[in-house]
């Protein structure tokens, strides 16, 4: 598909389309008399050695310009709208050139590194080393901030609200609450993908009034879990355990056991118990026990069928959700949450445990997420392939003349319909039950139904009892105890708001800042009562801007500040005591101190949150489950939770590789990955039969098309659309979070290539036309043969040859390209190995990546020399020129000690 | 209207206080029913707009030829159904935003501008709905609806209505919602506890009002333009706060019409949205209303089989067209029987409903197939207009027309004559001025 396609985030880009426009050509001289004149003469004056080394790094790189890039980006030509002539006549060091000068310096040093420029058709080309001495000389001198520059922070930013909705959970201890706030809040800007930026995220009325109203909910939860106990649940419960609904199973035997016979997210999906309608009396932890088994997973029929593979253990799922919601718990809701799953074992019951907090008024039901889907509509199927195992159905309620019956005949049928509906028709009119639906009447009756699910053989999930039971809370935290606290008084209500809003605000509160909230204690406590005026002044502590915006003082972080910046960035949620400790005895600014706390933070259990909200914006995989794949195509997508799968491979990937300190070469290649057996089916890979994803090492066969990000089916899919490929959005995907190199959108009067599929051309011809247009082959000739080479995957990443046309016509893929630099290659394993030796590239655009979700800001031009720094110190200052070796923590490490990092 | 259930109760008092899909605005001291208020000699000016996030299939939608509409040789099969309001509409060949990026840009339809943009305009991105529900503002109770027929997320969501904020206005989903929210009327209970926590949330705003207030004089200049959103918006719920206030005692209109329920098919909750729309402008509750067809909308309730979006990526084939066609058919028949309805209801002073009302019908999505967000199809009916014409603007790059100038136009009859530009446009379309 050419869908012409760009980020959000091309800002950088039509910055560096614009500067060429700045210029004046009236303005131009020769750049070569400039130096005739300043380099024998200056010499003599006496300068410093500095200044000679300076002069002579001055000239090496204008001179560089000069011979190979000028020609064509000059007075005469500015191919691209980049015109360097200009820049050149500069005499100072790069690093202290303006910012817009040295942004085009910048552009010139990742051409370089990209090797695309100067084109390998371009007549005089630079040596090997020629190349390897600039590229190291521009490098050095962009990763020095520039005198002039003013530092900047980051802008005053509000939390988004995925960092709202962590902070307001720790304050209240409500970290495991199922209902969710906000869930209806409108969803934060993004900028180049990233949640979180300051400039960006907007402050409204409309999400004022979603804080006041969720403050609320959180703050009545809290109430509710504080004042309640679950220590005195105890029920049991025995089959039938549910008589509503899609009941009619024709297995199930009352006192012994219930089924589930179909997948989750069907209508009728879910087992449920009728006793527990109203949910769970109070919120807290429950032991849940269920004794159940799997049934027939070696069923008779074919496996297209139903869909699900018998390799595969059931799934049972314990699945908590809102009683007020749920008006038919059968079915799924939005407000369901899974609580636990278990594989079950076949045919042999067993006792299944988990220890779960459920909410107030949430009640309980089983589901079996790897289920098949839509039985009902697989009857048809099932009678014309294996109708002698429904005997029953067969003989008393299928007649023969209609068409899924096996002994239907299309020549005799007609016949037979007609005095079928002409019986129908006499009893109607004489008043007698009569089918009402015609011929498909009888198939359709409760009975039917009855008969039909006690022949079929597909597997199911066999329940025998289910045991809920409320286990002992801790005690809530004082200043929610004093909330509910019958005897609260003025000095201890103060102390509570005092605590309160100094968690809130994640630093210290003065009395003056604190009066406001104070005030409306006192005022609200005169019209009502003491506790009741203490949750007001709770929820205008939730709505206040100390709580509301990260950082609320300009200036340098101080360490508070650190403590807030360093939680944020790798567990996205706020400070826990042991940072605000440090903070408090002013040691995390120590730069020992905040390496051993990221260390620590690294292994807690939320830096899963970071990697993958990270994952989400840096390679897009927000994008996941946005545009899905058709449902008939692609049943696996759905019946094995591929994309659950998908997400989790590259969550843990990428957590492998920061704990491993891994070589940043590893994303572009790797020998192993995280599989379980949906995505090893999908990939392709035997030997794999659980369902949790464990590491998996290739064979160099299976390395070259999996291993590395540009393998993995997540990327593959977030960078199609659910039902084609297009080179060009994978192309540009490799150029954005690969290479950090993105094209310039498309020029607005181009009209997008209109696909046709009825066989004439493919993809790959038609843009070689579109190529052809010499404004579109300047990015096109960098982006499609990116593109093409990942065209071996399809929609969802699954491994192909060929394409499919028109149902029987099959094309070969072509996957071979050649890169503007000259090096081509014929597949994605030797993609990789051509990407492999731009690992400085990647590098330094994980580090900006990781920059702006550590600091929650874009483009600044202090940033782009910190980040060259950056990379320098995590490869232990080898040289930038050749594919030195950097570990993906260090990266880390080094971005968290960095200047940027604490402005 | 009976005593409300406890759903309901829940649901009124939140939904007041969350403003989803609406914003609350100051009363009018009286209207009457079915009347259509008079001020400042001039007739109350309506506005709704339909979008789909994957547009209409080009071939079966503009005519062949520029012109009256009555006199094409052959109608396009999409606007046969249309064919009794041939007066009554006009069709726009060639307008568009300028804008590239496939789905990523139909957001824009209704305001011309990205939302990744929008920083560099000085009233963001907002969208001609929102403008004109801005001039509405105390003279009804919702200045504007937005809905959507059904929840949608991701890229083929309906983010049709913009604020001035840059603030994407969440459609109401639900049509027992709009129901409730336009017709179901709060008990005193209701009333009071609403009224409690009106007065509660205001006390809770003074306070973190003083908070930003010391806050401010220790930042930065950017900082404190930051800061400056936190305190703007705290001042406007304040207000709204206070005007809803006013509206709590003003009894909602009376209608025939049961509370609907959401369990039905597409092809039943779309005619439902249609019709509450219709009533919500007739009884005067409000003046704009936007209603989106979601991307991925349950295909199976039109006897089909697949998906929406698989079908627009019809690759010129008839397997996809077949379906797609029958999908965007089913939303002009739908449209058409939407302007029936507001032809044949009678204000009170003699016009029809559709008179003054102008109703546009379109996509951000000018061709679905190729991602093109050029030529979109854009029908314009009703509202005093001149019409009857298909309307073909130049087509090269230089003498194209923007589709903003046609938003202006509208804003302008709107009665917001202020509006000099909307948007990206350079003027007005005058082809469809009286």
């Amino acid at each position: 598909m050419p869908n012409r396609f760009y980020s959000p985030g091309s800002q950088s880009m039509s910055t560096r389309c614009a500067f060429s426009w700045a210029f004046s050509p009236s303005i131009f001289f020769s750049a070569t008399i400039a130096f005739c004149t300043l380099l024998p003469g200056s010499n003599a004056i006496g300068q410093s050695k500095t200044e000679i080394a300076n002069a002579a790094r001055i000239e090496t790189a204008n001179a560089f310009v000069q011979k190979y890039c000028v020609e064509c980006h000059g007075p005469t030509s500015q191919e691209a709208d980049r015109r360097f002539d200009q820049l050149i006549e500069a005499q100072n060091l790069i690093s202290n050139q303006p910012v817009e000068d040295r942004e085009q310096w910048s552009e010139i040093l990742d051409r370089l590194n990209l090797g695309d420029m100067p084109p390998a058709d371009a007549p005089v080309q630079p040596t090997a080393d020629e190349r390897l001495k600039i590229i190291d000389l521009l490098t050095n001198q962009l990763s020095q901030r520039s005198d002039s520059d003013e530092s900047k922070s980051t802008i005053l930013r509000r939390m988004n609200r995925m960092e709202y909705d962590a902070s307001v959970r720790q304050l209240l201890g409500l970290e495991k609450m199922l209902a969710d706030p906000t869930s209806n809040f409108s969803p934060d800007e993004t900028n180049e993908g990233f949640t979180n930026v300051g400039d960006s995220l907007v402050f409204s009325d409309f999400l004022l009034n979603q804080y006041l109203a969720a403050a609320d909910q959180y703050l009545t939860a809290a109430v509710e879990s504080a004042s309640q106990s679950t220590k005195d649940f105890e029920r049991t419960f025995h089959p039938p355990f549910f008589r509503e609904g899609n009941v009619n199973d024709g297995l199930n035997v009352d006192g012994e056991y219930q089924h589930i016979r179909e997948n989750a997210t069907d209508r009728g999906g879910f087992l449920w118990m009728q006793k527990l309608r109203r949910g769970v009396p109070s919120s807290g932890y429950y032991k849940i026990r269920i004794n159940a088994t799997a049934i027939n997973r070696q069923h008779p029929y074919r496996p297209e069928i139903l869909n699900v593979p018998k390799s595969d253990p059931l799934v049972l799922s314990i699945v908590a959700a809102n009683a007020a919601n749920s008006k038919n718990p059968t079915t799924n809701h939005a407000t369901d949450r899974t609580l636990a799953t278990f594989e079950l074992a076949d045919d042999s019951p067993e006792w299944y445990e988990a220890t779960v907090w459920i909410d107030k008024g949430y009640l309980v039901k089983l589901g079996y997420p790897n289920g098949p889907r839509q039985i009902k509509f697989k009857r048809h199927h099932l009678m014309r392939a294996h109708g002698d195992t429904f005997p029953r159905f067969l003989s008393e309620h299928c007649p023969v003349f209609h068409d899924m019956h096996p002994d239907y005949d299309s020549k005799t049928a007609p016949a037979m319909v007609s005095k079928f509906l002409a019986q129908q028709e006499a009893l109607r009119e004489a008043g007698k039950p009569y089918a009402v639906f015609g011929v498909a009447h009888l198939i359709h009756t409760t009975e039917a139904w009855k008969t039909f699910y006690a022949e079929y053989q597909g597997p199911r999930i066999r329940v025998f009892e289910i045991q809920i039971i409320g286990l002992k809370s801790t005690p809530p935290t004082d200043h929610i105890a004093a909330l509910i606290d019958k005897s609260l008084d003025d000095q201890k209500a103060i102390a509570a708001i005092g605590t309160f809003a100094t968690r809130a605000a994640r630093r210290p509160m003065s009395q003056e800042q604190l009066k406001p909230i104070l005030d409306l204690y006192h005022s609200a406590k005169s019209k009502s009562n003491p506790n009741e005026a203490l949750r007001l002044a709770f929820k205008a502590v939730l709505c206040s801007p100390w709580f509301i915006y990260h950082r609320n003082q300009s200036g340098p972080l101080d360490n508070y500040d650190l403590a807030s910046r360093l939680s944020f960035f790798l567990t996205a949620g706020p400070p826990d005591e042991q940072l605000l400790k440090l903070a408090t005895q002013g040691k995390l600014s120590e730069a020992d101190v905040l390496r051993k706390e990221t260390d620590r933070l690294l292994k807690s259990e939320h830096s899963r949150r970071f990697v993958s909200n990270f994952a989400n914006s840096w390679l897009k995989l927000s994008k996941l489950g946005s545009m899905l794949p058709d449902f008939h195509e692609h049943p696996a997508y759905y019946n094995e939770q591929l994309e659950e799968a998908m997400r989790e491979e590259t969550t843990l990937f990428l957590h492998d590789a920061i704990e491993k300190d891994r070589d940043i070469d590893w994303l572009i290649d790797a020998d192993q990955s995280f599989i379980n057996a949906p995505l090893a089916r999908l990939y392709g890979l035997e030997g794999v039969d659980h369902l949790e994803l464990k590491p998996f090492k290739f064979s160099p066969t299976q390395q070259k098309q999996r291993g590395g990000l540009l393998g993995q089916a997540s990327v593959l899919t977030a960078s199609a659309n659910g039902i084609d490929t297009s080179p060009v959005i994978r192309g540009v995907w490799v150029l954005e979070s690969i290479l950090g190199t993105p094209p310039s959108p498309p020029p607005p009067d181009i009209e997008p290539l209109e696909p046709d599929t009825r066989g004439a051309t493919t993809i790959r011809e038609q843009l070689v036309k579109h190529r052809n247009v010499e404004s579109c082959n300047h990015c096109h000739r960098r982006i499609d043969p990116l593109g093409f080479a990942l065209e071996s995957f399809d929609e969802i990443g699954r491994y192909r040859s060929r394409y499919l046309v028109n149902k029987k016509k099959f094309v070969k893929i072509e996957t071979a390209g050649k890169l503007p630099s000259g090096e081509s290659f014929s597949d994605i394993g030797q993609l990789k190995k051509v990407l492999s030796t731009k690992t400085n590239l990647l590098s330094k655009n994980l580090a900006t990546k990781l920059l702006i979700q550590a600091t929650g800001r874009t483009h600044d031009p202090s940033d782009a020399a910190d980040v060259l720094a950056i990379c320098k110190l995590a490869s232990n200052g080898q040289s930038q020129s050749k594919t030195p070796s950097v570990g993906i923590r260090s990266l880390i490490h080094q971005v968290i000690q960095s200047p940027a990092f604490r402005r | 209207m009976p005593a409300s259930s406890n759903h309901r109760l829940r649901f009124n008092r939140r939904q007041w206080l969350r403003g989803v899909g609406v914003s609350i605005a100051l009363p009018v001291l009286c209207r009457d029913l079915g009347g259509a208020e008079i001020s400042n000699g001039q007739q109350a000016k309506r506005m709704v707009c339909v979008a789909n996030p994957l547009g209409f299939v080009a071939e079966d939608f503009f005519p062949k030829e520029p012109g009256r509409l009555k006199k094409q040789k052959k109608q396009p099969r999409l606007l046969r159904p249309l064919q009794s309001h041939q007066d009554n509409i006009t069709v726009f060949s060639n307008l568009d935003h300028r804008l590239t990026g496939g789905h990523q840009s139909v957001h824009a339809f209704l305001s011309s501008i990205r939302d990744n943009e929008s920083s560099g305009y000085e009233s963001r991105n907002i969208s001609i709905d929102q403008l004109a529900a801005e001039s509405c503002v105390g003279k009804v109770r919702f200045p504007s609806i937005v809905a959507s027929v059904g929840a949608n997320s991701g890229e083929l969501e309906c983010r049709t209505s913009w604020t001035r904020n840059g603030i994407n206005v969440p459609p109401i989903t639900e049509a027992t919602r709009l129901f409730q929210l336009l017709f179901a009327q709060e008990n005193k209970k209701e009333r009071d506890q609403y009224r409690k926590a009106v007065a509660e949330n205001t006390s809770v705003l003074d306070a973190v009002f003083k908070q930003a207030n010391d806050l401010k004089r220790d930042l930065g200049a950017n900082d404190r333009r930051k800061l400056d959103e936190y305190l703007k918006s705290v001042r406007s719920v304040e207000q709204k706060l206070a005007n809803a206030d006013q509206w709590i005692d003003t009894p909602k209109p009376a209608v025939e019409i049961k509370e609907p329920t959401d369990r039905g098919p597409f092809t039943q909750r779309l005619p439902l949205f249609y019709d509450l729309i219709a009533l919500g402008l007739q009884t005067d509750s409000t003046r704009v209303a936007t209603l989106s067809i979601p991307g991925n909308l349950p295909v199976g309730d039109l006897g089909l089989s697949g998906n929406y979006h698989a079908f627009s990526h019809h690759g010129k084939t008839d397997r996809l067209r077949k379906p797609l066609f029958k999908i965007e058919h089913y939303q002009i028949k739908q449209f058409t029987r939407f302007l029936d309805k507001l032809k044949s209801t009678t204000m009170a002073d003699g016009q029809s409903l559709l008179d003054s009302t102008m109703v546009l019908c379109g996509s951000g999505m000018g061709n679905g197939s190729s991602h093109s967000n050029k030529n979109l199809p854009i029908i314009l009916a009703g509202g005093g207009f001149k019409h009857g014409n298909h309307i073909v603007s130049p087509t090269e790059s230089h003498r194209r027309v923007p589709l903003s100038n046609l938003f202006t136009t509208m804003l302008n009859q709107f009665g917001i004559s202020n509006i000099q530009r909307f948007g990206k446009s350079t003027g007005t379309l005058s082809e469809i001025q009286g």
